[in-house]
């Protein structure tokens, strides 16, 4: 076997060639694939955020758009103004700064509820998700979350119903129209000594990440208050 | 169909030379990703597939690879695998690519996957490597999944997604057990494993 620089050289750059076409070949032809899969499962998270669909049901892509009709997609500003013309599917990671998509279930032409992203740091990782509030906009109407990089069985279980669910019917206001938010405790909610409509219960072996969704519902809900408050003021 | 020795080379590593019980390799990923059953079990197809498919690639370049350089390109064909299959589970199967997240990325960082090549598939022909790999991508995934399945069932009374644990039972005042959620569990689990193992199949003298 010849071991002179030329040969291992060559050899080299042989091996890099041939891994980095095929890598490429497979990430551009199954791109498409997968930029599908990401997009449905972000309108899946919003309809089940939203109580459209419920998480364990299973629906085939068709039946996942054609109930995606249902949700009016706009986009505000950071004053609540909506923003003619722009589609929540347009936006750039950097737009979301400035440009905050809203997503609305309408029935009979009223508004039932608003479902809008929310961003957060858990203990791995950023936890992305989509809150919905019922039409008075101070009461939770669903909660998914979508992607974190949690460890599974610990801090993956925010994803799971028995997490999410509770935070249904919880009130982000409090009686004088504070934003307080919701608080995900230690342990359980009815051992906190604090008032049940704006806590839950925790998950044991994974505070930091709790601590990531309190603070979450706390940040997205400020950023899209002057937008509700325009909706409470004007019944939009 | 299988020659006395192929056979060996394909049911040793399963019990009395496994790569996890025995070699202790690739414990960082059985204490990870065993908290339940499902996303073990889709860990343990795609060990299994990285390491059948760079077995044969490495002992397919074993004649013209040049040894200065056999970590890395091992290292490059181990990575190029697992990024395939990342891409592949992410386009096929992407609701159990998200549960599993970083731990399909990190099969690279699978000693047993380096270990076999270096040990095995740089001396010997393709076909013997294909079932080297098999052998012990089918012996991580024994240990992988019996750790699992305890962990799931003791730690949230579950397996595979579905309670196990009557209703009565828990009515009765059962608790489970939170420390088999954490890492220490595994740990616990694993050296059990590997205790029992070494009782009842104790490893030939000598060697």
């Amino acid at each position: 076997m010849r071991n002179d620089n030329f040969y291992i050289f060559s050899y080299a750059a042989v091996v890099c060639l041939v891994c980095s076409i095929l890598l490429s070949l497979a990430a551009t032809q199954l791109q498409p694939l997968q930029a599908e899969n990401v997009k449905l499962d972000i309108r899946k998270n919003i309809m089940i955020a939203l109580g459209i669909i419920k998480a364990d049901e299973k629906f085939t892509r068709e039946e996942l758009n054609q109930k995606f009709t249902a949700v009016k997609e706009l986009v505000v500003d950071l004053e609540g103004n909506i923003l003619e013309g722009v589609k929540p599917e347009n936006l750039t990671e950097k737009d979301l700064d400035t440009k905050l998509p809203i997503f609305q279930v309408l029935a009979d032409g009223t508004v039932q509820g608003y479902a809008f992203p929310i961003v957060g740091r858990g203990l791995w990782s950023t936890l992305k998700g989509y809150l919905a509030l019922e039409a008075d906009t101070a009461t939770v109407k669903g909660l998914t979350f979508y992607q974190h990089g949690e460890t599974p069985g610990l801090g993956a279980e925010i994803e799971q119903s028995w997490f999410t669910n509770n935070f249904k019917a919880k009130k982000v206001r409090d009686n004088l129209g504070n934003l307080v938010g919701v608080t995900v405790v230690k342990g359980k909610a009815t051992d906190s000594g604090r008032p049940l409509d704006h806590v839950v219960d925790g998950i044991s072996g994974a505070t930091i990440t709790a601590d990531g969704v309190t603070k979450m519902f706390k940040v997205g809900l400020t950023k899209y208050d002057p937008y509700f408050e325009r909706v409470r003021q004007g019944g939009r | 169909m299988l020659s006395k020795n192929d056979k060996k080379v394909l049911t040793d590593p399963l019990i009395s030379n496994n790569p996890i019980a025995m070699q202790v390799l690739g414990i960082c990923s059985a204490l990870a990703v065993t908290t339940q059953v499902k996303p073990a079990f889709v860990m343990c197809v795609s060990v299994i597939v990285v390491m059948c498919v760079s077995s044969m690639v490495i002992s397919l370049l074993r004649t013209g690879l040049p040894s200065r350089i056999r970590i890395i390109v091992e290292l490059c064909v181990v990575a190029s695998m697992v990024i395939l299959v990342d891409q592949f589970l992410k386009a096929f199967l992407f609701d159990l690519s998200k549960q599993l997240s970083v731990f399909v990325g990190l099969i690279i960082t699978n000693c047993i996957v380096m270990g076999r090549l270096e040990a095995f598939a740089l001396m010997n022909k393709p076909f013997p490597s294909i079932l080297d790999g098999l052998g012990n991508g089918l012996g991580y995934s024994i240990v992988l999944m019996f750790v699992a399945a305890l962990r799931e069932l003791l730690g949230a009374g579950k397996l595979a997604g579905i309670p196990v644990i009557p209703q009565a039972l828990i009515d009765l005042g059962y608790v489970n057990n939170g420390l088999m959620v954490l890492a220490p569990g595994a740990f616990i689990l694993l050296g059990l494993y590997i205790w029992a193992q070494n009782s009842l199949f104790p490893p030939k003298a000598g060697k």
